[in-house]
């Protein structure tokens, strides 16, 4: 058996002095597409947050192994690196930085780390053009600033670009449905999709089910309180869909 | 050593008794006069409270004439030849270069011409307008400017044409073994329904460039008239530079301003516009920038003494290590200037510690029915745009750099001229000049 993308064991969080995830244990295996569902204030947003090593986010106890490492001695930018991506609820507005030059010097930062040559400019540019396209963006899209002024959708289909591009092994998708309309979230649900793979393992994290019928998970848990208090296959987004989350509480 | 304010006066006046060839300059003797009145400007003076006069109180730029020296054309190319399809005008530490410029065909229209070889009609056009818009008695620098200055550019755009290429006005300043002064001028005359756009670039050739600049320029806008002004102070640190410049608009009159300022060891920017007409227009966007020990003041005066006309003045400014900026920009609604819309805003990034800003947004309106905000800020990088880029593989030393070019390339990218644009890149690029790395990104194209 293959040593598993991710192990969270136990772990215990806290923001402010509040604790936020209270003994979260979950193991990903490669290639596998969990989804963590939960009411609002459940710490969905947190488990991300925290695997991808946002400051603010006080890890009290547990541990994080992430392909055989302790994940939490990273840095950001080493996780994203190692191939931990984030593709962020809210994405920032970086206004006077075309969206190019930031894939670019992302690229750039994680090629070097593999080791892999750098992407001159032109073969870069003709890369992301044909990711844009894949995503129905339209090439002017990489000219603007990094999500100046874009719709919840585009900002999210940005989101995928750039996943699309750095091409890494765990994915953390949080609530990449939020804001967006049927439309767009088929789209963003492609662009994920196009994406799978044997290796390349995702956590989604939704409200919703809707995302889940685009994107369908292998597993399903849900989290309440901080901790996950069920799981289970595709069909336990369907019944929470239907019971809603007081069924679990 | 230091000297006083008055032994500095002393030395300016000693300096301005050279001839000039200029005499005909009806402005030069009410100049002299109101020089000879004036005081040089203390911390106790308002309008100079940030920014001290040392550098020209202990080092001697003003027993020297500065002198064009010797410069190769290629290498003096290199600072200016990016801009194409310009009219080029070239002077050097102060001083014209015929070698270097390129504007023969507006000399023989008579758009373009040097004060030194104005002929009778532009002489007495010269005359009419010089010291008109620019209030002497409320800046010593212009004062002693025109009392004294070396020689001046004259544009004259004829009633109803448009120039179609831009005209590039190169103040060049070079390596000096010694301190020394240069006084030039400037006089745009845009008559009724003429259109142009002028772009001047303060650039150096060489580090050290031990240079006091006092430049003072007035354009007039008659009506109907536009002007696209692109400016850029690049030069190197070592050079002091103090620029008047003077606007007046006529009714419908439009005038665009872009900047960028990079700071120096002094560097004082006033800029002055009165409305005139109804219905005149002005924008002015600006961005500076300040490191090191660098000093950068910028003045801004918008006087709306007539109905129905407009401004918008957007500064930014990037502060960091032990430099000093001082942004001062005043709107002044007189009271019969009802439906006025004018808005100011000065955004700041400070970034170290030892790092000061002085802002101050002044709005004054008497009037009853306009429409005016103004406001100014003062912050640090953002953290969530941090975390960003470090969540894409981005160190954070690279990161903030990408937000600092970010922050002031939203204002380069307002420039309405690629190849301008570019010039400044490769400028900002050497500002920031740790960041190598970032010039390739900065260059993508799409």
């Amino acid at each position: 058996m293959s040593e598993p993308m991710l192990v969270v064991k136990d772990l215990v969080a806290e923001v402010d002095g509040k604790t936020i995830l209270n003994g979260i244990s979950l193991t990903v295996n490669p290639g596998e597409v969990h989804a963590i569902m939960g009411p609002n204030g459940s710490g969905k947003s947190t488990l991300a947050n925290v695997l991808s090593g946002r400051d603010g986010y006080q890890v009290v106890s547990g541990e994080v192994i992430y392909k055989g490492q302790n994940l939490m001695e990273l840095e950001p930018e080493e996780r994203a690196r190692e191939g931990i991506f984030l593709a962020f609820q809210y994405p920032v507005e970086i206004p006077g930085v075309s969206n190019m030059q930031f894939l670019k010097a992302s690229v750039d930062a994680v090629r070097a780390h593999r080791g892999d040559e750098e992407l001159d400019s032109p073969a870069f540019m003709k890369l992301a053009r044909e990711k844009c396209k894949s995503l129905n963006l339209k090439p002017e899209f990489l000219k603007r600033g990094v999500n100046e002024g874009f719709s919840g959708g585009e900002k999210k289909r940005n989101e995928i670009l750039q996943m699309a591009l750095l091409e890494p092994s765990l994915a953390l998708l949080d609530e990449t449905d939020s804001g967006l309309d049927i439309d767009a979230l088929q789209v963003a649900a492609e662009g994920v999709n196009a994406l799978r793979n044997e290796q390349r393992s995702f956590i989604v994290v939704t409200h919703y089910q809707r995302l889940l019928n685009y994107i369908v998970p292998d597993y399903v848990h849900v989290l309440a309180g901080g901790k996950i208090v069920k799981s289970g296959g595709r069909e336990l987004a369907l019944e929470l869909e239907e019971k809603g989350y007081s069924w679990i509480q | 050593m230091m000297i006083s304010p008055q032994e500095l006066k002393q030395q300016i006046t000693a300096a301005n008794q050279q001839k000039t060839g200029l005499e005909w300059l009806s402005v030069a003797e009410k100049a002299n006069t109101v020089f000879a009145q004036a005081s040089i400007p203390t911390r106790k003076t308002e309008e100079w409270k940030y920014s001290p006069l040392t550098p020209l109180l202990t080092q001697d730029f003003f027993s020297v004439q500065s002198q064009s020296g010797k410069l190769e054309k290629s290498a003096a190319e290199t600072v200016y030849g990016e801009i194409q399809n310009a009219h080029r005008i070239v002077f050097v530490n102060g001083l014209f270069s015929q070698e270097l410029s390129d504007c023969s065909d507006l000399e023989n229209q008579g758009v373009l011409t040097l004060f030194s070889n104005c002929n009778d009609e532009q002489r007495s056009l010269v005359n009419e307008h010089l010291g008109t818009v620019c209030k002497l008695e409320q800046h010593v620098f212009a004062a002693a400017n025109y009392s004294a200055m070396q020689d001046g550019v004259l544009i004259h755009a004829a009633a109803n044409t448009k120039l179609e290429q831009p005209i590039h006005l190169v103040f060049l300043s070079s390596e000096q073994s010694t301190p020394s002064h240069a006084q030039t001028n400037l006089l745009v005359v845009a008559e009724t329904g003429a259109e142009l756009q002028l772009i001047e670039q303060y650039d150096s050739l060489g580090q050290q460039v031990q240079l006091f600049h006092n430049h003072n320029a007035e354009l007039v806008l008659k009506p109907n008239s536009r002007l696209l002004h692109l400016r850029m102070q690049v030069e190197d640190e070592a050079l002091c530079h103090v620029n008047g410049l003077h606007i007046q608009l006529a009714q419908d009159s439009h005038y665009e301003q872009h900047s960028i300022n990079l700071g120096s060891q002094l560097k004082r920017n006033d800029i002055h516009v009165n409305f005139n007409g109804n219905n005149a227009y002005c924008r002015l966007n600006g961005v500076f920038l300040s490191k090191h020990k660098q000093h950068i003041d910028n003045h801004l005066n918008l006087e709306h003494a007539v109905p129905h006309c407009n401004s918008d003045t957007v500064y930014k400014g990037f502060i960091t290590d032990q430099s000093r900026a001082v942004f001062n920009g005043r709107i002044h609604i007189h009271k019969h200037a009802q439906k006025t819309e004018a808005h100011l805003n000065n955004k700041n990034l400070l970034l170290s510690n030892k790092a000061e800003l002085d802002t101050k947004p002044e709005l004054e309106i008497y009037a009853d029915d306009v429409k005016c905000s103004h406001g100014a800020s003062i912050g640090q990088l953002d953290e969530k745009s941090l975390f960003y880029f470090q969540s894409r593989g981005i160190d954070r030393a690279t990161a903030e750099a990408m937000l600092c070019l970010g922050f002031v390339n939203e204002m380069v990218e307002l420039f309405p001229n690629q190849q301008v644009q570019s010039v400044i890149t490769e400028r900002l690029a050497r500002f920031f000049n740790d960041v190598d790395k970032l010039k390739s990104l900065w260059s993508l194209e799409s």
